[in-house]
C-alpha cells in the first residue's frame, strides 16, 4: 500500500479538467536559480523501504528513491508549481499516439538511454515488454494497472507466452499497447514507477539485494543496500540527461540510514547530524518546530485518505450494521488530535483534493449510542476483534483509541501491531486477513479511479498484493466503476465517482474513513531545492546543499 | 535496664522487629512501602469511584478540565496531552490517548506488586510444605 504520495488540491483539479494530468505539490527552500552541485545528502528512514524493485515498491520511501533511479517511457513533470501537474515523455520521444477510438498507444523511444553496469546497454522497447509483463510474474500490487491490456488477463494466469496486447519493436524502436477498452488514466499508469524499464532477463523476484540486477536508467544507481543499516546512492556514471525532465541532480550522492526513529531524526536534523527524513514529523514536535525553525518545517497537503479497513468476510465486520456502528462509534476530531493536528477529518472515500469528484457527505456523525444499538442489533456483543496497526508513530495510538471504542460498544478488541516494512505486504495477501486494520491510501495518479477502481472494485480482489482489502464486491456498483473509466477525463466521470464515495458509504461502509493526512516535513539549514510532486513525492535530483 | 534479659525470650519476628526500628532507613522504607500497597489496592478503585471518575483504559482526547480557573483540553489540537498539574484528575497529567497517567500508575502498580510478590509467596508456600512437618517434628520433644 502507498505509504505517502501528496498533492494539491487546486492542481489536481486543474490537471483532472485539463486531461491526463498528474496533481503536484511543490515549494522551493530557497531560490532554485542559486543550485550549486556536490555534497552527499544525509537522509535517514525508520526501517527498510518496503522494496527497491520498481516492479515491487509501493511506497513513498521506494518511489522517492525509484524515481532518482529509473525511468518509464513517460513522467510526471519534474518542476515546481503546477508544471509538475503534467505528464511528458521521458524515455519515449514524444507523447504516445492514441488510435482506435483510445485503444491503442504507440510510443517511439530514445536512442542513446543506458542502462547502468553490469548490463551496459540501451533500453530497448523490449525491456518495456518485458518490465510490464515482469509485474505479472512478479505478484506486483501494481498488476492492476495494466489487467487493461489486451491478453493481460490470461496472461496473468497462465503466465506463457507473454503479452499479446504489448507489441514490441526494436528495429524501429517503438512500442505499442492496445487496450481492451479506452482508459484515460492509461498515461497515468505509464508514468508510475511499476512501467520503469527493467533489462530483459532480470529475475522473476525482488531485486532489492541483488545488486547485478539493480540497474538504474537516471541520474543516481543505488550502489549499496544493507536492509537494516544503509541505503547507498551515488551518481550514475552512464547517464547522460535527455530532457530536462529528468535532469542530472545537484547532489553526488545520499546516504541513508536505515533504522532513524522519527524523533531521533527531529534532534539530528536540528543538529545538522541529518538533512533530510523520509517521514513527517512526529505530530507531538510539530508546533515546536514550526515555532523554533519556521524556516526548516514544510507543511504540505496531500491527496490522502486515512481509515480503517472492515473485511466484509470476516465476523463480525460480515454484517452491514457493525461497520456502521463503528462509523458512528469513532470521533473523527479526535483521530485527528492524534495525528497532532496534522489533517482534517473526513468521512468520505475520496480526498478533497479530486475536484468535483469530491462532494462531502455527512452520513455518519459521532453518536456512540446509536453504535452501541447497531451492535445489540447485529448481535455481535461481546465478539472478539483483534485491530492490525504498524508500529510507526501515531499509528499505535490511533489503533489503541479503536479497540477503546469497539470496548465500549460491546465488543472485545485487542491490538496487533507490525513494523511497516512488513505491515502492507502482510495486509495485501488474504493469508492476513485482519478483521480490521489501520489503512492509508495515497494518490497513485489524482484520478477517482485510484481509489474506486484500485481499491473497491471486487473484480480486482487477488490472493496477493490485494487492494481490496474489504472485500468489497458489489455487482452494481462494479459496474458503475466498470463504465466510468472508459469515459474520458471530466465532469461527467468526476459525477459517477462522487456517486459512488456516497453509495459505498451508506450501504457497504467496508471502510471507517477518518482524515485526509498532511505530511509536514523538517529539514536541516542547509538543504533546499525541495520539490514535492503528486507522485513521486520530494523528488532527490532536485535537492542541493548549501556550505 | 539489660537490653540482653529483655531479648532473651523472644522469638524470632521480634527480633526481626526490634532490629528493623533500630533501623530508620528501614523504617522510612517500610512506610513507603506500605503506603504504595495502600494506593494500588484498596487506593486505585477508591480513587478511580470517588475522585477522578475513569479507569486506567478509559480515553479523553476530546475532553476537557478545569484547571487553575480555566478550560484546558485533555489533549490539545496538536496532539499535546495535558500536562502534571494540582488538580483532581491528571495529576501526572494524561498520554496520548487522553488517558489519566496517574491511574495508570496506580493500575499499573498492582501489576508489579503482583508479580513481584509471586516467587517469594512460592518459595513461602514451598518451604512451609517441606520445612514445616520435619520442624515440629524436631522441636517437639523439648516441649
Amino acid at each position: 500500500m502507498k505509504v505517502t504520495i501528496t498533492l494539491v488540491t487546486l492542481a489536481a483539479t486543474a490537471a483532472i479538467a485539463g486531461g491526463c494530468g498528474s496533481g503536484s505539490s511543490s515549494s522551493s527552500n530557497g531560490a532554485s536559480n542559486t543550485a550549486v552541485n556536490g555534497g552527499v545528502l544525509k537522509a535517514g528512514i525508520p526501517g527498510n523501504p518496503d522494496h527497491l524493485d520498481p516492479a515491487l515498491s509501493y511506497t513513498n520511501e521506494g518511489w522517492e528513491i525509484l524515481e532518482a533511479t529509473n525511468n518509464g517511457l513517460l513522467t510526471f513533470k519534474k518542476a515546481v508549481g503546477g508544471a509538475g501537474a503534467q505528464i511528458v515523455p521521458d524515455i519515449a520521444t514524444a507523447m504516445p499516439v492514441v488510435s482506435d477510438g483510445g485503444l491503442t498507444y504507440t510510443f517511439h523511444l530514445r536512442h542513446g538511454v543506458m542502462f547502468s553496469a553490469p548490463v551496459n546497454r540501451e533500453v530497448k522497447p523490449s525491456d518495456f515488454k518485458f518490465s510490464i509483463e515482469r509485474l505479472f510474474r512478479v505478484d506486483s500490487g501494481g498488476v492492476g494497472f495494466f489487467t487493461g491490456i489486451a491478453g493481460a488477463q490470461s496472461y496473468a494466469k497462465t503466465r506463457k507466452g507473454g503479452i499479446s496486447g504489448i507489441v514490441a519493436d526494436d528495429a524501429t524502436m517503438t512500442i505499442s499497447f492496445h487496450l481492451n477498452q479506452p482508459d484515460g488514466t492509461f498515461l497515468d499508469y505509464m508514468a508510475t514507477p511499476f512501467a520503469f524499464a527493467m533489462p530483459v532477463g532480470a529475475p522473476n523476484k525482488d531485486v532489492s539485494t541483488i545488486p547485478q540486477w539493480r540497474v538504474a536508467t537516471g541520474p543516481y544507481r543505488i550502489t549499496g543496500y544493507v536492509p537494516h543499516q544503509s541505503i547507498t546512492i551515488r551518481r550514475n556514471p552512464s547517464f547522460k540527461s535527455w530532457t530536462p525532465d529528468t535532469p542530472n541532480g545537484h547532489l553526488d550522492g545520499i546516504d541513508v540510514v536505515i533504522g532513524v526513529t522519527p524523533d531521533q531524526s527531529v534532534n539530528e536534523i536540528a543538529d545538522n547530524q541529518l538533512d533530510w527524513y523520509f517521514e513527517s514529523i512526529p505530530p507531538d514536535r510539530y508546533s515546536q518546530l514550526k515555532r523554533q525553525y519556521p524556516k526548516q518545517v514544510y507543511p504540505f497537503v496531500r491527496n490522502n485518505t486515512t481509515y480503517f479497513v472492515m473485511n466484509e468476510r470476516k465476523y463480525p465486520f460480515n454484517k452491514l450494521a457493525v461497520r456502521q456502528a463503528v462509523n458512528y462509534a469513532i470521533d473523527r476530531n479526535a483521530l485527528v488530535k492524534i495525528y497532532g493536528g496534522q489533517g482534517t477529518p473526513t468521512e468520505n472515500i475520496l480526498p478533497p483534493g479530486f475536484g468535483t469528484a469530491f462532494k462531502r457527505h455527512d452520513l455518519y456523525p459521532y453518536n456512540l449510542a446509536k453504535a452501541k444499538a447497531l451492535i445489540q442489533q447485529a448481535g455481535v456483543e461481546g465478539a472478539t476483534v483483534t485491530v492490525w496497526g504498524h508500529t510507526t508513530d501515531p499509528t499505535p495510538t490511533a489503533v489503541q483509541y479503536l479497540a477503546s471504542v469497539l470496548n465500549n460498544i460491546g465488543l472485545r478488541a485487542t491490538v496487533k501491531t507490525f513494523d511497516e516494512s512488513v505491515y502492507w505486504d502482510t495486509l495485501a495477501t488474504a493469508k492476513g486477513d485482519p478483521q480490521i486494520a489501520f489503512q492509508d491510501w495515497n494518490q497513485d495518479y489524482p484520478e477517482g479511479q485510484d481509489w474506486m477502481d484500485v481499491i473497491l472494485n471486487g473484480e480486482h480482489i487477488v490472493p496477493v498484493g490485494n487492494n481490496d482489502q474489504s472485500y468489497t464486491n458489489i455487482p452494481a456498483y462494479n459496474r458503475m466503476i466498470d463504465q466510468a473509466k472508459r469515459m474520458p477525463l471530466g465532469a461527467k466521470r468526476n459525477a459517477i465517482w462522487a456517486k459512488l464515495d456516497y453509495l459505498f458509504m451508506k450501504n457497504d461502509a467496508g471502510w471507517a474513513p477518518f482524515m485526509n493526512r498532511q505530511w509536514p516535513k523538517f529539514v536541516s539549514a542547509r538543504l533546499h531545492g525541495l520539490v514535492f510532486n503528486g507522485t513521486y513525492f520530494e523528488l532527490f535530483p532536485s535537492m542541493y546543499l548549501t556550505k | 535496664m539489660s537490653q540482653a534479659a529483655v531479648t532473651a525470650g523472644r522469638g524470632g519476628l521480634n527480633l526481626a522487629w526490634r532490629r528493623l526500628r533500630r533501623n530508620p532507613a528501614g523504617i522510612a522504607s517500610a512506610v513507603l512501602f506500605a503506603a504504595i500497597l495502600f494506593a494500588c489496592f484498596p487506593g486505585a478503585p477508591l480513587w478511580v469511584s470517588h475522585v477522578c471518575h475513569h479507569s486506567p483504559n478509559d480515553q479523553n482526547i476530546q475532553g476537557y478540565i478545569s484547571s487553575g480557573g480555566h478550560r484546558v483540553p485533555v489533549v490539545a489540537n496538536d496532539g499535546t496531552p495535558i500536562g502534571p498539574g494540582w488538580r483532581a484528575c491528571y495529576i501526572l497529567g494524561a498520554d496520548a490517548n487522553g488517558r489519566d497517567l496517574f491511574v495508570r500508575i496506580l493500575y499499573g502498580g498492582r501489576v508489579s506488586l503482583e508479580s513481584a510478590s509471586c516467587p517469594p509467596s512460592y518459595v513461602w508456600a514451598w518451604r512451609c510444605c517441606w520445612g514445616s512437618p520435619p520442624g515440629t517434628r524436631a522441636a517437639s520433644p523439648t516441649r
